[in-house]
């Protein structure tokens, strides 16, 4: 080793170890403020570690996260049902937090996990806060996640304490000691993206008027493939039906960029493949689809939308879950 | 995969350990693996678009070197044509497509050309001017020819540079891939330091300013003079901020790795003339453009007369402004620029005369004061151009520039102004802001005055590691979340 090779290592080790003392200062006196970057994380690490048994768990990413009115669905089935969803979920957080579950709990009676949705369907680029949640799993289950996906976010987010110490300064100088989270009003949000050179609106124009082929028509790619498949089986040796469903848009937006029709067949045949019950409620013979009042933004559903489509499932599902019990 | 994301604090120093781990015959294939894996991050497939080109500069660059007269004239345009072609598909077909549907819509024709549906890959204008520096210069004999792929893939997908520049020359660059470089603890430090830097740029100002900025942009329409104008100003500081944040960070991680960059800013709003302002800012694309297409032009075989001069100016810096985007935002800009300059050079010799006369009169430092005020004003009402989404966005914010402004003297009416309601920013984070800003301009005017030596090098250990770790927390502390995109990686 070259004696400046010898001198650098040595200084950044006495340089970090000086400055994980002086974060650790700032930690003690911040710590008591932290939490993650919503409440709805807490609640779901909440139902890993505790003992918290559901007979029907709903789950997917922010489109299930905002518009199953999982209350709605125990008053009907006079059952527990639970919204596990969060933003930017993708089927392998999914079958990860499943099998997380499944050690803790008793298994439920079913599992509906959103299909269709590049977020449920896809990984990496449309995940959001999915490594909030994976970080907490074990060494194994991260380290097979890191092998499907090279996702060096979660390398880092292991690392990088400070990360949250950040979040909870903020709190800290607002004196905001509450841990509830409420949804942004995703209807007022129109900012200008400089990746695009472009305001938001005016890129969904844009995308409407030339992407026909983005990405998100694939459906399903291959390590989401091998994901479900896995979470399958996992749900058919636990005893827990696992039905998929993919839930409204708006007819205005995203049906004119995407085939939804060839997405539908693409999960419809998987669902055969693996013997799954299917149900597409993102068809234009949907009222929901056609009524704009029933969303807040161009992908998800407002409370009213959700009440609306939350009665849609438990139509289908009703039918299941009273057959079974 | 973005600078100012946690993956990079992963990739950046596993990068390192393994390059200087590797004996030096094995660090081309490591860069390049790295450089492809940071580039995939973004969109996998365009990496072949890159491949794509780096084949045909390659091979035109060894034909070009061998070949006389008319044939090797033949292989640069077939070079031009390749590079200049894929950008003009990828990035300008829509917009000209666009605009012959239009005239086609006047004349009452049939227009059956449709848009393409692409995506721009990031940084193409970034790695296709860089491309064409290395085939017109072995075609001018400055440079030979690599006949080594691995070097010369190397030189176009470099990754510190790859997506946002600073755009090099062959001669600057190409020979660093060959040279063997050792670990050196001050290359590293200095390194260290220039990205630590960048991303005080990047995500103390940059990030911040963008906030206030797409309040105030955003709700344009219903703001007054002073919000716009303060618009405007910020703007500038988030543009410079984003934009040289990621050069510093380019540099820096370039340097720990043993290479040398070429600065691409250098105290830009602190220029006295437009013409001072594009020898200070984006210097690797002002420069690209002077030596490959302004020189030639104005140094055509006629020789230089003043309209010719003219001319070429305004050809010039419209290209600059269609370099950034295929928009007519952009295009006006650099017009406005073409029209500041050549304004510029035809009165030349009268404000020459009212410059001498006011240093005659000893008020050196008021004029100086002002020269640089307007060129700072002149820029900012350019980069309304920049970041308006359209010329009637642009068009309304700048006419509105001077409304309100008779209440300016109003407490109140600033206190309206400086307001969360309308920067989307809390009175600390304002003030940490404009105090960013400040410490900005102060250590930028210390190192262009050789004062940080003094200031900073000549201090005792525990000044300047008090100094890194203050900075360190304070980014850390109050940097917005997220990893916001650079501004750059759209062109």
């Amino acid at each position: 080793m070259s004696p400046d090779l010898r001198k650098f290592i040595y200084t950044a080790l006495i340089f970090a170890g000086i400055f994980f003392i002086l974060d650790g200062l700032i930690g003690i006196q911040i710590k008591p403020y932290f939490m993650a970057s919503a409440g709805d994380y807490l609640n779901i690490y909440e139902s890993l570690t505790d003992k918290n048994d559901a007979d029907i768990i709903f789950i997917g990413n922010s489109h299930t996260e905002h518009g199953l009115d999982s209350s709605l669905i125990s008053e009907m089935c006079r059952c527990q049902a639970r919204n596990l969803s969060t933003s930017g979920g993708n089927i392998i957080s999914t079958y990860y937090f499943m099998r997380e579950y499944l050690e803790k709990n008793n298994p439920p009676k079913f599992l509906v996990l959103q299909a269709g949705d590049a977020g449920t369907t896809g990984f990496q680029q449309y995940g959001v806060h999915y490594f909030l949640l994976l970080h907490k799993l074990s060494g194994a289950d991260q380290l097979g996640y890191f092998m499907q996906t090279f996702d060096l976010n979660l390398v880092a987010k292991k690392l990088v304490k400070f990360y949250q110490y950040r979040l909870s300064l903020r709190r800290y100088l607002n004196k905001d000691l509450t841990f509830s989270y409420k949804a942004p009003d995703r209807a007022k949000i129109d900012t200008f993206d400089p990746l695009i050179g472009q305001m938001l609106s005016e890129r969904e124009k844009t995308l409407i008027s030339t992407e026909n082929s983005r990405s998100v028509e694939i459906p399903l790619d291959s390590a989401a493939l091998s994901y479900l498949a896995k979470l399958g089986s996992l749900m058919s040796n636990r005893g827990v039906k696992l039905i998929l469903v993919t839930p409204p848009e708006p007819l205005t937006w995203l049906h004119l960029v995407k085939s939804t029709t060839a997405i539908a067949e693409a999960v419809s045949k998987e669902a055969g493949v693996l013997g799954l019950l299917y149900y597409n409620f993102d068809t234009p013979s949907n009222p929901i689809v056609n009524q704009p009042s029933y969303f807040y933004d161009e992908q998800h559903l407002n409370s009213d939308g959700a009440h609306a489509y939350t009665l849609q499932v438990w139509d289908e599902l009703g039918k299941i879950y009273v057959g079974n019990n | 995969m973005l600078f100012n994301s946690l993956q990079f604090l992963v990739f950046f120093p596993t990068v390192v350990a393994l390059y200087y781990v590797l004996p030096h015959r094995f660090r081309w294939l490591l860069l390049l693996v790295a450089s492809s894996y940071f580039y995939m991050v973004f969109v996998p497939k365009y990496i072949l678009v890159i491949f794509a080109l780096i084949i045909v500069d390659y091979v035109l660059g060894i034909c070009i070197e061998n070949a006389q007269g008319s044939r090797k004239k033949l292989y640069l345009v077939g070079s031009i044509c390749a590079n200049l072609g894929v950008l003009f598909v990828f990035k300008y077909f829509n917009f000209f497509n666009d605009i012959f549907a239009g005239l086609a819509g006047l004349w009452h024709l049939n227009y059956p050309v449709s848009a393409l549906t692409l995506l721009l890959p990031l940084g193409l204008s970034f790695h296709v001017f860089q491309s064409l520096s290395y085939v017109i210069e072995v075609y001018r004999g400055k440079q030979k020819a690599e006949y080594d792929l691995r070097t010369y893939a190397q030189y176009v997908m470099f990754f510190p540079q790859l997506v946002a520049g600073p755009i090099e020359r062959p001669q600057h660059l190409l020979h660093q891939f060959k040279e063997l470089h050792s670990f050196n603890y001050g290359r590293a430090v200095s390194g260290l330091r220039i990205i630590l830097w960048g991303f005080f740029k990047k995500l103390i100002i940059a990030d911040t300013a963008a906030i206030g900025v797409n309040h105030i942009f955003n709700s344009a329409y219903q703001a007054e003079g002073l919000t716009l104008i303060l618009g405007a100003v910020l703007f500038a500081y988030q543009l410079y901020g984003d934009f040289s944040g990621y050069s510093d960070i380019a540099v820096g991680s370039a340097r720990i790795l043993g290479f040398d960059l070429i600065n691409n800013f250098n105290r830009p709003y602190a220029s006295h003339s437009i013409s001072e302002f594009w020898r200070k800012w984006h210097i690797s694309l002002s420069s690209w453009l002077r030596d490959y297409l302004y020189y030639p032009m104005v140094l055509g075989s006629k020789g230089i007369t003043r309209m010719r001069l003219y001319i070429s100016i305004m050809i010039t810096f419209v290209l600059i402004g269609l370099w950034h985007g295929a928009n007519w935002t952009y295009v006006l800009m650099g017009a406005l620029h073409g029209w500041y300059l050549v304004f510029g050079a035809a009165s030349r010799l009268w404000r020459d005369k009212v410059v001498n006369l006011l240093k005659s009169l000893k008020l050196s430092f008021l004029v100086s004061g002002v020269q640089v005020a307007t060129t700072f004003a002149l820029v900012s009402l350019g980069w309304i151009l920049f970041r308006s989404p359209t010329l009637n966005d642009a068009w309304y914010y700048i006419l509105h520039l001077g409304s309100g402004l008779s209440q300016i003297y109003k407490l109140s009416y600033l206190e309206s102004i400086f307001s969360e309601q309308t920067l989307g920013l809390t009175h600390v984070k304002i003030v940490l802001l404009l105090a960013s800003i400040a410490v900005l301009e102060l250590v930028q005017y210390a190192h262009a005055h050789n004062l940080l030596d003094k200031l900073f090098f000549q201090q005792p250990h525990w000044v300047r590691w008090g100094l890194y770790y203050a900075l360190m927390f304070f980014i850390i502390y109050f940097a917005n979340s997220g990893a916001q995109p650079f501004i750059y990686f759209q062109f």
